[in-house]
């Protein structure tokens, strides 16, 4: 028996931040008491509040403790471990507390918060089936294959659960369609190629629960009648290769993954290919063709997967977060407890990773409905630095941005779509009065151009017109009808391309153009970008009356273009400033101004 | 550098492509596994070890050739001793990555995509890493630094030989 | 008795090539084809040893 389980978090971004660091000197400090046997140690799944980490948390205490370094490793041991106080130090502090919190119960991160498919991240060793089971695993599976297969696809119909990738086409359907398609041989696909900049969240459940995805896919298997699975994962997250390798090899053992699985008259066999790098390979006929070991490039629909998928076999292909799901549907009375959550067309939770301009970094996991104002203000923390709200960036590059007005849009899939956004994987970017529009949507058409697999002609040319457009405008060289053409080249694409992500890859641009028009027209018709963000298009200046002379500019410039003496006001030389920004980072007294071009010489005169 | 190029190529020793090969002759659909592990083992795709592999699994070179400028992961020209990858995330975006990008471009006098002339570092760009919560995030081979200021990246470069 | 998949005694036949139906409940409940003390705390030693606090075994 131990004394204390500690969990320290082995994801990627406490990894990041160094918690590998910490787990060892946690050992060494236990190891030198002679007390290491006392305590278990798990480097286990995220508790999602990136932003504070490295983090561990104390069991059954329920400590939270953050923003770690080794040396505290010490004091810990010492006064909590062996002394039972809690190190008030190390506790979570924010202007958004009154007093050091402990745990979830105090932390406004995870007020509104609420874990499903996070059930068991940083609360399971994820390299251990055994507390997979313990946690209630594979009941569901049980369950399921005492059922009738078109039972199962009813079931998780029922319950609501739209697939968590993208569209948002109801699963339960999907399955439907491939176990009433002919033919002995079928395949599921998970896919796990989770692409979208500035989305994390499929690595995570890989990460910190990987026995959910392969139940979910047993229990897919099922229902559709297929005997076969892969998992299509990023290479870029080996974590999550290993762990799905490792699981896969435990289920094997176990009899959950083979021939005759519990005694029942059900085969099923995971394999795992390792993207190459394709964003398109997100899209699922393109991800069927890199798994036969093509080139990644869709093809039309019709004929759909659930008739013609991988290897010209019937296919169901599911996200990551959405096989997560099942096992919560499936398992006994979990259709109904499903259904209680989120709103009439979208039930249940979903998992987003908010990041950008918001102080509370990390993944959170909420109930459909939640208000885009309770996950930035609430959750989130409101902005860095205490600025202003400008908008959030909801689907990635296939989404568009939600502004300041619609800060009452309740967050699910009917009401994203209506505002021009997309739910998509769950990306949610913040963004303040510091970013720019216009570079953001040029930003997000040059991913897109970028990973365009150049198949079809609207996507391969149109993004490529589209980008140019945007080019000139960000470098001061817009004309007043460019915006009138982006907005058609946007929607012929939207109508003729080939597959989702060429058609929804204009949504960045047509919403920043929906809700931020006097931006572009800003650039267009002023050549100012107020933001400061588009270079050719502002200045930086020193506020004279403010500066205080500290000289941490003219320190920090990398080519001597700030000039002034100590504790006299510094002045920027424009025709050597290269705004490389490093000044207005450093500068504590926050004197340094975004103007407008040559606005020196307008109020010099 | 072409020197060099070719001087490695003629190191290249194909019986290892062979050993990598031989498990899946005869599948066709694990020419990306094969490549991956080709490559793993050489760093990048040199091209006498993938006209091998076309020989072996019976796939015209132009095919493979193919396959491998698809997909980001492969290279088809050596690399330096050390990788920096710049994250390239919305997060990472908006918090400033592009003023590092700059910056590392003017250190090392390369564009993304480029190695320098004395095989120290390789800058590519990568869509995400996946540790927004530190944008703007750079990977130095394995090891990410986040959190960065144009201002930082010098001393972070020149702690890698 | 070190994993679940051990058998806690000569009784169990559970095996990935000689599945048992009730395989999975018996982990955290087992045993279920047979009634023995012995066996029932070899099951809760392991879920003792790791579990977090009351909440964490789910059945």
């Amino acid at each position: 028996m131990y004394e204390k389980h500690i969990m320290i978090c082995g994801a990627t971004g406490c990894l990041s931040s160094g918690s590998n660091k910490i787990a060892e000197a946690l050992t060494q400090e236990l190891e030198s008491r002679g007390i290491r046997d006392k305590y278990r140690l798990v480097m286990g799944g995220c508790p999602g509040f990136c932003e504070v980490g490295p983090i561990i948390v104390i069991f059954p205490d329920e400590v939270f403790y953050c923003r770690l370094k080794a040396k505290d490793m010490a004091e810990l041991v010492d006064q909590h471990l062996i002394g039972g106080e809690i190190v008030e130090r190390l506790l979570y502090k924010g202007p958004d507390v009154d007093a050091p919190a402990r745990f979830y119960d105090t932390i406004p991160f995870y007020s509104k918060q609420l874990f499903n498919v996070l059930r068991n991240s940083g609360v399971i060793d994820p390299e251990s089936i055994d507390e997979y089971i313990m946690r209630g695993g594979y009941r569901a599976l049980k369950r399921a294959l005492q059922m009738d297969s078109q039972a199962v696809c009813d079931e998780v119909k029922d319950a609501g659960l739209r697939g968590r990738g993208g569209a948002g086409f109801p699963t339960g359907v999907k399955w439907g369609f491939t176990n009433k398609a002919p033919g002995p041989k079928k395949y599921i696909v998970c896919n796990a190629d989770e692409g979208d900049p500035g989305a994390f969240m499929d690595r995570s459940i890989l990460e910190g629960d990987p026995h959910a995805i392969i139940e979910g896919m047993l229990i897919a298997g099922k229902a559709c009648g297929a005997d076969e699975g892969y998992i299509y994962c990023r290479a870029e997250y080996p974590l999550a290769i290993k762990r799905l390798r490792d699981a896969i090899k435990q289920a094997e053992e176990y009899g959950l993954i083979g021939n005759n699985i519990l005694g029942f008259d059900f085969n099923f066999k995971i394999n795992i290919k390792e993207g190459a790098g394709a964003f398109v390979c997100g899209e699922e006929t393109a991800l069927l063709a890199s798994i036969e070991g093509k080139r990644g490039m869709p093809r039309p629909r019709p004929p759909f997967p659930a008739q013609v998928g991988v290897f010209g076999k019937p296919t169901t292909i599911n996200n990551v977060e959405t096989l997560a799901n099942i096992p919560l549907i499936v398992r006994e009375g979990g259709a109904e407890e499903f259904k209680k959550i989120g709103t009439e067309g979208s039930k249940g939770t979903k998992v987003f990773a908010l990041a950008g301009k918001v102080r509370n970094t990390g993944l959170v996991e909420v109930p459909m409905g939640i208000t885009v104002e309770e996950i930035i203000f609430d959750v989130g923390g409101g902005i860095q630095g205490g600025r202003e709200f400008k908008a959030v960036q909801a689907g990635g590059p296939s989404g568009g941005c939600i502004p300041k007005d619609l800060i009452n849009l309740p967050i699910d899939y009917d009401s994203l779509t209506k505002a021009g956004a997309i739910m998509g994987s769950g990306g949610l970017v913040v963004m303040d009065d510091r970013t720019c529009m216009v570079d953001l949507a040029n930003y997000f058409l040059s991913f897109t151009q970028k990973e365009s697999c150049g198949k079809c002609t609207p996507c391969r040319e149109g993004t490529k017109r589209m980008l140019e457009i945007l080019d000139r405008i960000t470098e001061g060289k817009g004309k007043p009808e460019d915006l009138d053409t982006l907005d058609s080249l946007a929607h012929s694409i939207k109508d003729s391309a080939l597959c989702g992500l060429g058609q929804t890859c204009p949504n960045p641009v047509l919403t920043t153009i929906r809700y931020f028009r006097h931006e572009y027209e800003e650039h267009i018709n002023e050549k100012y970008c107020q933001s400061g963000i588009c270079k050719p298009l502002f200045q930086y200046e020193i506020d004279q009356d403010n500066c205080n002379g500290c000289r941490a500019c003219v320190r920090v410039c990398p080519v001597e273009a700030i000039k002034g003496e100590k504790k006299e006001p510094h002045e920027i030389i424009q025709d050597l400033c290269t705004r490389c920004g490093s000044c207005i980072e450093k500068c504590r007294q926050d004197c340094i101004m975004i103007t407008r071009v040559g606005s020196e010489a307008d109020v010099g005169n | 550098m072409s020197n060099e190029v070719a001087a490695l190529n003629e190191d290249i020793d194909l019986s290892q492509v062979d050993s990598i090969v031989e498990p899946y002759l005869g599948k066709k659909e694990m020419v990306i596994p094969i490549l991956q592990k080709v490559q793993e083992h050489f760093g990048y795709l040199p091209r006498p070890a993938m006209e091998q592999v076309a020989l072996r699994m019976h796939i015209p070179l132009s095919r493979l050739y193919g396959v491998t400028t698809f997909y980001a992961q492969f290279k088809l020209k050596p690399r330096g001793r050390n990788i920096i990858r710049v994250c390239k995330g919305t997060a990472c975006h908006i918090q400033g990555s592009p003023k590092i990008s700059e910056r590392i471009e003017d250190i090392l006098d390369v564009e993304s995509g480029e190695t320098t002339d004395d095989l120290r570092f390789t800058l590519e760009e990568v869509a995400c890493i996946g540790c927004c919560a530190l944008a703007p995030v750079i990977m130095v081979n394995d090891d990410p630094h986040g959190r960065l200021t144009p201002d930082k990246v010098k001393d972070i470069l020149e702690s890698y030989e | 008795m070190e994993k679940f998949i051990d058998p806690c005694c000569e009784k169990c036949t559970h095996t990935k090539d000689t599945p048992c139906k009730d395989f999975v409940e018996c982990c955290v409940e087992g045993p279920i084809c047979h009634d023995n003390d012995e066996c029932a705390k070899k099951r809760k030693a392991l879920i003792e040893k790791v579990a977090l606090d009351e909440r964490f075994v789910v059945s």
